[in-house]
């Protein structure tokens, strides 16, 4: 009787957290360069990922870039990416980048790209919020559901620009790992050491 | 009229409430029996989801001075045409109270979006008739308006909401009742030669909300001011220039000179010739009228692909207008306009792309009928495929072509498409290419 009831409430949590239409938008951030430093020339893919709506499907997107720092980084031009078939950025004076599938059958899939920005690095320091905003009070922006409507895109990364000629900068995973592995070869070698004396 | 039924191509969420027309006007006998036929939606429902048809407008009344009117005409195209404002009013200022009441709680399915504010239109997107109230204003007259209630609330739960007044690059809250409500015409007031016409419009609203509530009545409030000239010196309805045109005397309010005197004795107080603009001292009896009035001309005639409005005019003693019209030999049901209130009449539920034959005979009122206006045939518009902007039948690429030609465009651009505005919002965004991405995977 119990396992029923439980079957029962496992049901209806799991029914309620498939079909409620509370659902959020990640977007992840790739970028091309590792080391960037001033004068680089450098792009960031913006992908839309867990993007998927049970029997939705997006149809159109659009979004303001930002950028914290001009001095650091300038943004230079962008590319639709390549899941979208029209860039429709020029209609709306409101938008820096918005593209659209015209007729074409709408993306179900849970991640697919959005766009290519493109940044010259101008000098060395870091840029705090660099990313991308949607104000849904405009029609034209946010992830366009053909059911759901619009969802919000509003994210951003922090970006390093590093000074010219010198290594990037481990950070604490790099000495984390760094570390861990010369205790590593610290220990082998005292255990080959002891080894040969014995 | 198309009526929505579920399988409308729209993936738009709307909601909307049923409005039943027989309750709506429940008292009154003149309601043309093709009206009462049609389901009509007023207000705030989910038609998609199914709106709870028991939910109705609570109340709509008309009063001048505060008496409710009894002499109201209810026309054709779910019009009201008041006809009857007393004259005797005019130099006293008349106010016409138009009180209509949606409060009550409504219950939505989850789904998001905004308030819709429509522009000037007869219909909505979805056809259905805006409340129509017209009403002949005097000449020279000032017309004043108030929406009165301080404020028409909707409400989420216990969550007080001002919707949103979006257009392309931002939204602004507005209240319901104030001037932006107003001026975005969800209650137009027009003012056509000696008739004032008042629509007021469905209101869509959109919400993640389960329940809203809509609280408190609107309610619209004219006031007619007359110029000092119609001066009623002796305050017995009778204006000044009328008395003194048929020589009675301005001053004296009793007898042949009152209201109730008949000093032509056909039978008929003078209150009565002067409403009726006929000679208070020479005795024209109806009764004695034989002469049929002159025919009446048709002057204009528009088609929708549902709807003709027909455009007269008269001459003579013509009170009414009639309208015989039919489908290749089918008769089909007349239509009238009283005369002095409009010259117009309109022909509804009409079949797409189809020829009709319309003739107009007058009558005046002492019955009188006249010979048929000239034969008028007319073509109706091909049925509206909603996202068939090309107008060739279907929804394809050739349709994307002309949307993404006016994308990013707004009312007065170069390019504007105001059928691809689907929000009616005044520009064409996103939320434009959604209703249109719907109509073109569903057809």
């Amino acid at each position: 009787m119990l396992s029923k009831k439980m079957c029962l409430f496992l049901s209806i949590f799991l029914f309620f957290l498939l079909f409620t239409n509370v659902h959020a938008v990640s977007i992840d951030y790739d970028v091309s360069d590792t080391n960037i430093t001033p004068g680089d020339s450098f792009s960031i893919d913006v992908n839309a990922s867990d993007a998927a709506i049970m029997g939705d499907e997006v149809i159109a997107f659009g979004f303001d870039i930002q950028n914290s720092d001009t001095s650091i980084a300038t943004y230079d031009s962008y590319t639709i990416g390549s899941s979208f078939n029209y860039d429709d950025s020029t209609f709306f004076p409101d938008n820096d980048v918005a593209g659209s599938m015209g007729t074409a059958p709408g993306i179900t899939k849970n991640k697919f790209k959005l766009a290519t920005l493109n940044f010259t690095a101008n000098k060395a320091g870091s840029v705090s919020d660099l990313g991308i905003v949607s104000d849904l009070t405009n029609p034209n922006q946010g992830l366009q559901y053909l059911m759901a409507g619009q969802k919000d895109i509003t994210s951003s990364i922090k970006l390093l620009v590093n000074e010219e000629g010198s290594a990037p900068i481990p950070e604490p995973t790099t000495w984390l790992l760094l570390s861990t592995g010369l205790v590593g070869l610290f220990g082998f070698g005292r255990k080959k050491f002891f080894n040969q004396n014995s | 009229m198309r009526v929505l039924t579920k399988s409308s191509p729209s993936k738009n969420i709307y909601k909307a409430f049923f409005l039943n027309v027989p309750t709506f006007f429940s008292n009154n006998t003149l309601l043309n029996d093709d009206i009462k036929s049609r389901p009509q939606f007023y207000g705030i429902p989910n038609y998609r989801r199914g709106p709870n048809p028991s939910k109705t407008i609570k109340s709509f009344s008309v009063a001048e001075n505060k008496n409710i009117s009894t002499k109201s005409l209810v026309q054709e195209n779910n019009s009201i045409t008041y006809l009857n404002i007393k004259k005797s009013n005019y130099n006293k200022g008349t106010t016409i109270d138009i009180n209509f009441d949606i409060s009550g709680n409504y219950n939505f399915s989850k789904n998001s979006g905004k308030l819709s504010v429509n522009g000037i239109r007869d219909t909505d997107q979805y056809k259905r008739p805006a409340i129509t109230y017209s009403f002949i204003f005097p000449q020279n007259s000032n017309l004043t308006k108030e929406i009165v209630g301080s404020q028409t609330e909707i409400r989420e739960y216990n969550k007080l909401i001002l919707p949103d007044l979006c257009n392309s690059k931002s939204c602004v809250p507005i209240e319901l009742n104030t001037e932006e409500f107003k001026d975005n015409k969800r209650i137009v007031i027009h003012k056509e030669g000696n008739k004032v016409n008042v629509r007021i419009f469905p209101i869509q609203y959109n919400t993640n909300s389960k329940l809203a509530r809509i609280t408190k009545k609107l309610q619209l409030k004219l006031k007619i001011d007359t110029p000092v000239y119609i001066s009623d010196s002796d305050n017995d309805g009778l204006p000044d220039y009328w008395e003194k045109e048929y020589g009675l005397n301005i001053h004296d309010p009793n007898g042949p000179n009152g209201p109730e005197g008949d000093p032509d004795e056909d039978g008929r107080s003078n209150i009565q010739e002067y409403s009726e603009k006929t000679n208070p001292v020479v005795k024209q009896s109806i009764e004695n009228d034989r002469t049929p009035p002159r025919a009446p001309t048709i002057e204009n005639i528009q088609t929708t692909d549902e709807d003709c409005e027909i455009e007269f005019n008269t001459s003579g003693d013509c009170a009414m207008v009639q309208a015989f019209y039919k489908e290749k030999k089918h008769l089909l049901p007349t239509q009238s306009a009283k005369v002095d209130s409009s010259k117009n009449i309109y022909l509804t539920m009409l079949k797409p792309d189809t020829q009709y034959n319309v003739v107009l005979r007058s009558y005046d009122v002492a019955g009188n009928i006249s010979k048929a206006s000239e034969t008028v045939t007319f073509t109706t518009n091909p049925e509206d495929i909603p996202g068939d902007l090309n107008g060739d039948g279907d929804i394809d690429a050739d349709d994307y072509s002309v949307f993404r030609s006016t994308l990013g465009k707004c009312s007065g651009d170069d390019g504007f498409i105001k059928e691809a505005d689907y929000d009616e919002d005044g520009c064409i965004t996103y939320a434009d290419y959604r209703t249109w991405y719907g109509y073109y995977k569903n057809q």
